[in-house]
């Protein structure tokens, strides 16, 4: 039982990097989002009297590459990532065989993109500044530099990864969903979530002695919220969702699933510095075993198969 | 009576009051006269804010759409040439939007048969949208004329390149608002002569034109003024009292001055404007309000059912004071109630139940202490961090308003850690019945 909790640990250790892995590939090829506002995109809308034909147009663009949205109600169908001519050239063939349908193509700009970078760029100069005076007045208080530095690169390194990993997701999502900046408003509802959750478990770092009892102070201020935070986001984006219609509802799940992934990430970096002395003290072990079994001593023993000893056995109980 | 129970006292009473200005405004008639209810004018802190309801922002009212499309004085240009223009000119007119303050206004630019054009996108609560999209997307040109005794006008041999310094927004009473500028010293003599041609009135002045669209007097009005010469250009069209048409027409011209050039073609501004849908609340704000109310009664519902009565009595308390004071606050302090507004709320609110929650169900007094300290350092961060978002956030409009509220929630959060949440903690009803 204990060896299967270990290795449920071990694998909830690995499975950070791997979806950071995960994420930084998804974010790297579909250039942060693949379909999103943040991108110039063509507009195509159809008006035609016979609705069975607008459909049937309707479906037939919506094959084309590159279709970012499709509104069937207002019969509107966005492209990105093509020209306008190229855009423009297809729908021209397309539209051959229906008499009566009048069409409009247009080029649209994206929305403005500085917000993005500029979103990202200062919710880490925020991140760095504001932790760093939070910790320096601990620091004025007494106790342990190294881990007063030590907390400060959690919550640097915990806000960071829980920010990835969420773009990571929302990137993933982007080869079939347009993100809007409604969505980025989100990941920053979440990210502020878990700074302030990790700000709040910082008080009182003045008496820990070692990152163990540091991990285990945050894991368990963790555990104490993290109920309460599900429960409490959970009922008032229901209630709210029921109120705003159901356009409201995809972005409830992904601030949902944000959420999830803020306290999913916290969770990772307590656990991680609870065991950060036995990971440091297996990954010395495995250097110095790896060191030494390059050093061929000269007076080495022969070395015994694994095979060779289970015949040992077999043979003394034998005897 | 003793100290406790008087703070107590006066928390209940606050409450009262702040739920009483929460509510949205609504009327009844008594004979023949209709009475608006909440009804308290606070146009002496905002000059908008007396109508007691929040200004109806973007994603849960229809907003409304402009269009202005380009006349090239060019027509050897090919397509890519006039995109290029095209995406150019709006980045100027996204650059005019911020530095005016019209935080929430959005432009794009649309390429289709029909031509170039740039559509600029208002909230709903914009009155004449037609005129800011004629004024953000005109030219730019500034010219300076001079207004003899007799009426005739003249050209002047100044421009606004010849300007130093800051070009700022004033208001004194005797001229209303205006632009305040400074020429450089070389055009102190071409300066002197335009203010004394109209010599006849009483104060000298001359005349600045823009885009042959809005006049201006520049005139003196300090003895400092003469010395550094400095002037101000008030507004032709508009009376000495203020108004926001005034006040946006001023901030759109003052950001030409920031453009070293104004554009070499024309936008010719419909007339028109298109209304387009709400992406949220289709059945209206009131349906918003009812859900968000019942929310707020599901939680402290499940306050009482999980800490107790005593514990749901207080948690109630703590919430509901920081929900009313928040909402006066944010409605008199004019804000727009939006998507972004509805998303600050949701956050703001959640983070005080959790908050108010660990309060409630911490018996250890010595903890909750602790607590009241942490709760006002993270009120800071809060302020902190709005203050910093709304200064390197520009050009998405959303945020600002989610920016607005979490300002506004993280003062909240400081009064109630230095009071409410202490007083109302007090509160025990067995501790009083032994008393």
């Amino acid at each position: 039982m204990f060896k299967r909790l270990k290795l449920k640990r071990r694998l909830f250790i690995l499975s950070v990097p791997i979806f950071l892995i995960i994420s930084g590939v998804a974010l790297y090829t579909n250039q942060i989002f693949f379909f999103s506002e943040f991108k110039p995109l063509v507009e195509i809308r159809y008006n035609l009297e016979d609705s069975g034909k607008l459909k049937e147009l309707l479906d037939r663009t919506s094959q084309l590459n590159n279709v970012a949205s499709v509104d069937r109600i207002n019969n509107i169908i966005q492209i990105q990532g093509r020209s306008y001519d190229d855009v423009k050239t297809n729908i021209q063939d397309l539209t051959k065989d229906y008499t009566g349908v009048i069409f409009t193509v247009k080029e649209i700009s994206s929305e403005n993109k500085g917000a993005l970078t500029a979103l990202l760029g200062g919710l880490y100069v925020l991140l760095l500044a504001g932790a760093a005076i939070h910790f320096y007045f601990i620091s004025s208080k007494g106790g342990e530099l190294k881990i007063i530095i030590g907390s400060y690169v959690v919550l640097f390194v915990n806000f960071t990864l829980s920010l990835l990993l969420s773009l990571g997701l929302l990137s993933l999502v982007s080869r079939y969903y347009k993100v809007e900046s409604l969505e980025l408003l989100l990941i920053l509802i979440s990210s502020i979530l878990t700074y302030l959750l990790f700000y709040s478990a910082s008080e009182g770092i003045q008496d820990i002695k070692n990152f163990q009892e540091l991990g285990q102070k945050y894991k368990l201020y963790i555990s104490k919220v993290y109920r309460s935070i599900i429960v409490i986001v959970f009922i008032l984006l229901v209630v709210v969702s029921i109120g705003l219609g159901t356009g409201f509802v995809i972005h409830a799940l992904a601030l949902f699933a944000f959420i999830l992934i803020a306290i999913y990430q916290s969770y990772w970096n307590s656990y991680l510095m609870e065991d950060w002395h036995n990971l440091q003290n297996s990954f010395r072990t495995k250097i110095s075993t790896i060191r030494n079994s390059r050093k061929k001593p000269k007076n080495a023993a022969p070395k015994v198969s694994v095979e060779s000893k289970k015949k040992d056995k077999k043979k003394k109980k034998k005897k | 009576m003793n100290l406790k129970v008087f703070k107590f006292t006066l928390v209940i009473i606050l409450l009262v009051i702040f739920t009483a200005l929460a509510i949205p405004q609504f009327n009844f008639t008594i004979g023949d006269k209709q009475i608006y209810y909440p009804n308290i004018d606070f146009s002496l802190i905002d000059k908008d804010s007396k109508t007691g309801n929040f200004v109806r922002g973007r994603g849960l009212y229809p907003s409304k759409e402009v269009r202005s499309t380009l006349e090239f004085s060019s027509i050897d240009l090919i397509n890519s040439d006039k995109s290029n223009l095209l995406a150019n000119y709006l980045q100027v007119v996204r650059q005019r939007i911020t530095v005016a303050g019209l935080k929430d206004v959005e432009a794009r630019s649309e390429v289709s048969d029909l031509g170039y054009s740039l559509v600029i996108n208002y909230p709903d609560y914009y009155s004449n949208p037609v005129s800011y999209t004629k004024l953000l997307t005109g030219k730019g040109k500034i010219t300076f004329a001079s207004f003899d005794s007799s009426g005739q006008t003249g050209a002047l041999d100044l421009s606004d390149r010849e300007i130093q310094g800051q070009v700022s927004i004033n208001f004194i009473s005797q001229l209303g608002s205006h632009i305040q500028f400074q020429f450089t010293s070389g055009k102190k003599a071409v300066l002197t002569q335009a203010l004394t041609a109209s010599s006849s009135s009483q104060v000298g002045f001359f005349l600045m034109d823009v885009d042959n669209n809005e006049q201006f007097f520049i005139r003196q009005f300090e003895q400092n003024d003469a010395t550094s010469l400095t002037v101000r250009a008030i507004p032709v069209n508009y009376s000495s009292g203020e108004s926001t048409d005034k006040s946006l027409t001023l901030a759109i011209v003052r950001s030409y001055f920031l453009n070293a050039s104004p554009f070499k073609d024309t936008f010719t501004t419909e007339d028109s404007v298109a209304i387009i849908p709400s992406s949220f609340s289709p059945d209206g704000t009131k349906f918003i309000t009812i859900m968000s109310v019942v929310a707020l009664l599901i939680l402290m519902l499940a306050a009482f059912i999980r800490l107790k009565f005593e514990g749901g009595i207080k948690f109630t308390l703590m919430v509901s004071t920081f929900v009313a004071i928040t909402v006066t606050f944010l409605k008199y302090s004019n804000a727009a109630l939006s998507i972004g507004t509805v998303l600050g709320m949701l956050f703001a609110v959640g983070l005080v139940s959790l908050l108010s929650w660990n309060l409630v169900s911490e018996k250890d007094e010595d903890a909750n202490e602790l607590n009241y300290k942490k709760y006002l350092n993270l009120s800071f961060v809060l302020i902190l961090l709005s203050i910093f978002l709304s200064t390197i956030v520009k050009g998405v409009s959303m945020f600002y308003d989610f920016i607005g509220v979490i300002l506004m929630s993280g003062l909240v959060l400081t009064f109630m850690s230095f009071f409410s949440f202490k007083v109302i903690n007090y509160l025990s009803i067995k501790r009083r019945k032994n008393v």
